[in-house]
């Protein structure tokens, strides 16, 4: 077989146009709550031991972007931040934000960060208390993992739920590859620089019938975002083709990729301008339904992880929210891509880790 | 026997191939990989290329004329529209919302009635406690009755709860 990278390419297109994607999302688990299209998925931790119970973990709140599936965060066995900390008996929950239909045109970002978040997360944390035969003041916070545009959401919602008194059910925030400085935002910034896209004029052009920005705008945008990659992954598929534990992994991740969700227009452009176009999040310019976003507010530890490989968002737009927040901040930049940290490699070998060990840490 | 759906199409199939030449491909790949990222860098910045992006709306403009064209065929056939669809879920939507928020309140609720009751329990036991001490120093000798039905009896009093005893309700069971 040659080895020349241009066939390879070209039997990776074909491997990869007739093979079969396989299932992901296995991982056993139950719907806690459900509000509109949102759903929280509860793993329930697997002690170590079979009489073991473990009652005194935060309950880990998983928030993934609202453009990608929800599986991402669970995968494929082996590759799944869900199943992983549960076995590590932690008690996981999923935010699934589920897929917009044309009703959801007109939602905001004030109805994600101040009515659906809060509410998902108020419910894994009683939820988990009802688990742990907790109540009272003895009911554990909740740890929110956010990743990308989730962590940007979480991120404003524990702000504000902060600022709205001293009681949060919020004992710890993990910010994964997640974005504040957007001037170092990357490509996707260069898309959508306010020189090039007027949210006003332009966005509703994009928006289909439903109002929505459909996936058929956004999957060639993340094309552009790294052009050359979208043509050399092939060259993955061609390397596993042969192997077909290896090929069903690329392939599952592939699925993810070929999975988008379509983004409320009105969310979209309050979300662009606000963040990629302006870059009011670190200022704390962000006013959402009357109310400034205030990062410094944030007053539970919080960890910020990055990706040296990632050009969604480099480190440089994700390492200064650890100096924003006004509790203890720990920083790590592992050395992977933007995806690669939750279903590549590193993600067994290092990230999940990362997150138990730190988890365990968070004081009740 | 099912076909492995993953399996290689190309298995087994080779090729005569020279190494200089695969090292020359190898390094004409790794040149084009590079050139055509600092290319792409290069097309970002283009105001001609972000011009032309913006022409993919007029696509999803064309589908939304055919849905009012569509639509408007529906309401002849006393039918449905999407847009009574959308209208209709809005409804559920805001009826969802507001059991919501009916269920927050009510939650909230009982996360007073639990922190309540544990606060009304203590002051129980306090004012329990504080009548059986007066009640010893004023009667002297020590009185007959059992400790802890004295002091349910004295629970009792200081709640104005029923006269029966804790005693008396158990031995009825």
């Amino acid at each position: 077989m040659t080895t020349d990278p241009w066939s390879q390419i070209a039997r990776g297109m074909a491997v990869h146009a007739v093979t079969p994607r396989p299932p992901v999302g296995q991982t056993p688990h139950v719907v806690v709550h459900a509000q509109d299209k949102l759903v929280v998925r509860y793993y329930a931790p697997i002690p170590q031991a079979p009489a073991a119970v473990v009652t005194d973990r935060h309950p880990l709140v998983l928030v993934p972007s609202l453009i990608n599936k929800a599986y991402i965060l669970d995968l494929e066995p082996g590759r799944s931040l869900c199943a992983a900390l549960a076995e590590r008996g932690h008690p996981v929950y999923l935010v699934d934000w589920g897929t917009p239909g044309p009703e959801d045109a007109d939602e905001g970002v004030a109805y994600v960060v101040d009515e659906l978040l809060p509410r998902a997360v108020d419910r894994a944390v009683r939820h988990c208390a009802a688990q742990q035969g907790r109540s009272g003041d003895r009911v554990l916070g909740a740890i929110v993992l956010g990743y990308c545009m989730g962590g940007i959401v979480a991120a404003i919602s524990i702000a504000r739920l902060a600022a709205a008194g001293p009681h949060t059910p919020i004992a710890g925030f993990i910010a994964l590859n997640t974005p504040v400085a957007f001037a170092h935002a990357g490509r996707f910034r260069d898309l959508v620089a306010p020189e090039h896209l007027d949210v006003d004029r332009d966005l509703p052009r994009l928006l289909d019938a439903d109002g929505l920005v459909p996936v058929n705008v956004m999957k060639p945008a993340f094309n552009l975002l790294d052009p050359v990659g979208s043509v050399t992954k092939y060259r993955a598929v061609d390397a596993a083709a042969d192997a077909p534990e290896k090929l069903a992994r690329v392939l599952a991740r592939e699925r993810w990729l070929e999975e988008n969700v379509p983004m409320p227009g009105r969310f979209a452009r309050e979300f662009i301008a606000a963040t990629y176009q302006k870059d009011q999040l670190l200022t704390g310019e962000w006013v959402i339904d009357g109310r400034p976003v205030d990062l410094r507010a944030i007053r539970c530890p919080t960890l910020v992880v990055t990706c040296s490989g990632d050009f969604i968002c480099p480190p440089e737009a994700a390492l200064p929210l650890a100096s924003i927040v006004t509790g203890t901040a720990e920083t790590h930049t592992l050395k992977c891509g933007h995806i690669g940290v939750v279903v590549g490699s590193e993600g067994p070998r290092t990230f999940y880790p990362l997150v138990d060990r730190w988890a365990r840490r968070v004081p009740a | 026997m099912p076909s492995n759906p993953y399996a290689n199409p190309f298995a087994g199939a080779s090729t005569a191939t020279d190494g200089d030449f695969q090292k020359m491909q190898g390094d004409l790949y790794k040149t084009w990989e590079k050139s055509m990222g600092a290319w792409w860098d290069q097309v970002l910045e283009s105001p001609a290329f972000h011009e032309t992006i913006k022409t993919v709306g007029p696509m999803a403009q064309a589908r939304g004329q055919y849905r009012t064209a569509m639509d408007a065929a529906l309401r002849e056939l006393q039918l449905p529209t999407r847009d009574d669809v959308v209208r209709l879920t809005k409804i559920v939507t805001q009826v969802e919302d507001r059991l919501l928020a009916q269920e927050d309140l009510l939650l909230q609720v009982q996360d007073r009635l639990i922190s309540m009751e544990r606060e009304t329990l203590k002051a129980r036991i306090e004012a329990a406690e504080a009548r059986i001490a007066a009640q010893a120093s004023s009667q002297g000798p020590p009185v007959s009755t059992p400790p802890v039905a004295a002091a349910a009896a004295q629970l009792d009093a200081a709640t104005e709860a029923p006269a029966t005893s804790a005693s008396a309700r158990r031995g009825r069971r």
